[in-house]
């Protein structure tokens, strides 16, 4: 970036007689200080600040945001992230998007990153995700299946269990349910996303849905106890949410750095506060 | 291969055509008095409807998605006015609701093609159908209509193009479920969500055929050059 302002005044004569004169060199040394300025960063700082880009499972990037900012507060690099959906932030990664660390919602798609010979180290689960079924305004019973017998007329909302752990998780209750009970009638809307399936019961579209114990707690005011019960563990294989460093990364070692900040008791503390279970640990 | 024919039988090509045809039909019975309106008034308010017309044009289809969702639900505003006149049941998740979803979504594409082509008929036609003494009706039928023929296929196009492709609004109000409310759109969000790169490429494939397609009539069409099916443009 710094060559700029010399290159512009290099190429001054040869173009005298031409457009450039018509703007003084003064013009010039601005715009080659603005290149300067802003083209280096906040600061100018000697030391290379590039931030660290973390692609981010969209139920855990309100965690990622304070957990971030520590990481920064304690001497770390500045970091920067994409929320989305795993499998877009999956594709994007394979397509060569410039990402230092992925955090997944579940532990395949990490996996196969592992398995391309795309990932710097292993990988690493973070948190453990706990599924509840919510029905605001309700009194609900301990009972899931009780519960659900009850629905109804009403919907239930869940994330898409074909690209949704925590759908695919609901779905195994759903289906465990079912054949422990037999015939269970109920009227599902998928949500793409475990973000999305929390809004239709938000907004009153669906009256009962399977959602992330996080989203709970990241509610202002918190929800009522009353009106969610925790989907015992046991029905659906564990919301392991894992992650890996990237190979590509320009940063191995402040991206391994972060992978130790976010995995350190502190950080994990602050994870299950947030509404997550203890992870499994490294897979 | 399984994945190609999966794919191709997928409810949702169905799904699509149906709402996108049942969205053109509402639209094109909707969108010509409006158009009229738009094209004829001296009124100061129409700025501002002309404005909120072309809304869904440059809002985020989240915003209008986001809106619908809380219009829909059992006790929405929405949702309590259609059950005046007799509709009983839930808008969000149901095909009802995307239809009406897809007739403020493609608005627009009715409207703005009608309003410029009403704009083109000459006045003095008209009024001098006037003096013949046809009545209000008969005027828009053996004038405006035969003049208009262009702008009217041209609208009707573009609002079924344009329900077919839409995405965000049916990712918000629709729910996803299958045969009812999957759009081929959100089937291919889907497929490539789940890794299912085969079926993605299937359904994209289409998608981007029929658009192309769609667009190549339309754009001929304003160009006056002659089309299958209309001889005397």
């Amino acid at each position: 970036m710094r060559a700029t302002a010399p290159t512009v005044t290099d190429r001054t004569p040869l173009c005298v007689a031409g457009g450039v004169r018509r703007f003084p060199p003064r013009y010039w040394r601005v715009i080659g200080l603005l290149i300067m300025v802003f083209g280096h960063g906040p600061g100018g700082a000697q030391h290379d600040d590039t931030p660290l880009r973390i692609a981010v499972a969209a139920n855990f990037a309100p965690v990622l945001a304070t957990v971030a900012e520590r990481f920064t507060a304690q001497g770390g690099h500045r970091v920067v992230w994409s929320a989305a959906a795993s499998g877009a932030l999956y594709a994007q990664i394979r397509q060569g998007a410039p990402f230092d660390i992925y955090l997944s919602a579940d532990v395949m798609r990490p996996e196969k990153i592992h398995a391309a010979g795309l990932a710097s180290g292993p990988v690493f689960g973070y948190a453990t995700g706990v599924l509840v079924l919510y029905a605001p305004g309700q009194n609900i019973k301990d009972d899931i299946a009780e519960e659900l017998a009850r629905l109804g007329d009403g919907y239930l909302a869940m994330a898409n269990p074909r690209i949704a752990p925590y759908g695919a998780a609901a779905q195994q209750v759903l289906d465990q349910i079912r054949s422990q009970r037999g015939e269970l009638t109920l009227r599902t809307a998928m949500g793409s996303s475990i973000g999305a399936a929390f809004h239709f019961v938000a907004t009153g579209n669906a009256s009962h849905g399977f959602v992330a114990l996080s989203q709970l707690h990241s509610m202002n005011p918190p929800a009522d106890p009353a009106n969610w019960r925790t989907v015992p563990g046991a029905g659906h294989a564990p919301l392991t949410q894992a992650g890996v460093v990237l190979a590509r990364s320009t940063q191995l070692r402040a991206s391994h750095a972060f992978r130790a900040f976010l995995l350190a008791p502190e950080q994990q503390q602050y994870i299950v506060d947030s509404g997550y279970a203890a992870p499994a640990g490294d897979s | 291969m399984n994945g190609v024919l999966e794919a191709l039988s997928s409810p949702a090509l169905r799904l699509t055509l149906e709402v996108a045809a049942l969205t053109t039909l509402a639209l094109m019975l909707l969108a010509p008095p409006l158009a009229w309106w738009l094209a004829t008034t001296r009124s100061r308010w129409r700025g501002l409807c002309e404005a909120i017309v072309a809304l869904p044009l440059v809002l985020p289809p989240t915003v209008l998605g986001f809106y619908l969702l809380i219009l829909m639900n059992p006790d929405g505003v929405l949702t309590r006015a259609l059950g005046v006149v007799g509709f009983d049941g839930q808008l969000s998740f149901s095909r009802s609701g995307l239809v009406l979803a897809s007739i403020l979504y493609s608005l627009p594409f009715a409207v703005q093609p009608l309003v410029s082509t009403f704009a083109g008929v000459p006045r003095a036609l008209l009024e001098a159908a006037q003096t013949l003494g046809a009545s209000l009706p008969d005027r828009f039928i053996s004038v405006v209509l035969p003049l208009s023929r262009r702008g009217f296929v041209t609208a009707a196009t573009l609002t079924f193009a344009h329900t077919v492709g839409e995405f965000g609004v049916v990712l918000m109000v629709g729910g996803n479920i299958p045969g009812v409310t999957q759009m081929i759109s959100v089937a291919i969000f889907d497929h490539v969500e789940a890794l299912e790169y085969t079926q993605a490429h299937v359904l994209s494939l289409i998608m981007l055929g029929f658009s192309l397609g769609v667009l190549t009539l339309v754009y001929s069409l304003q160009r006056g050059i002659s089309v299958a099916g209309d001889p005397r443009s």
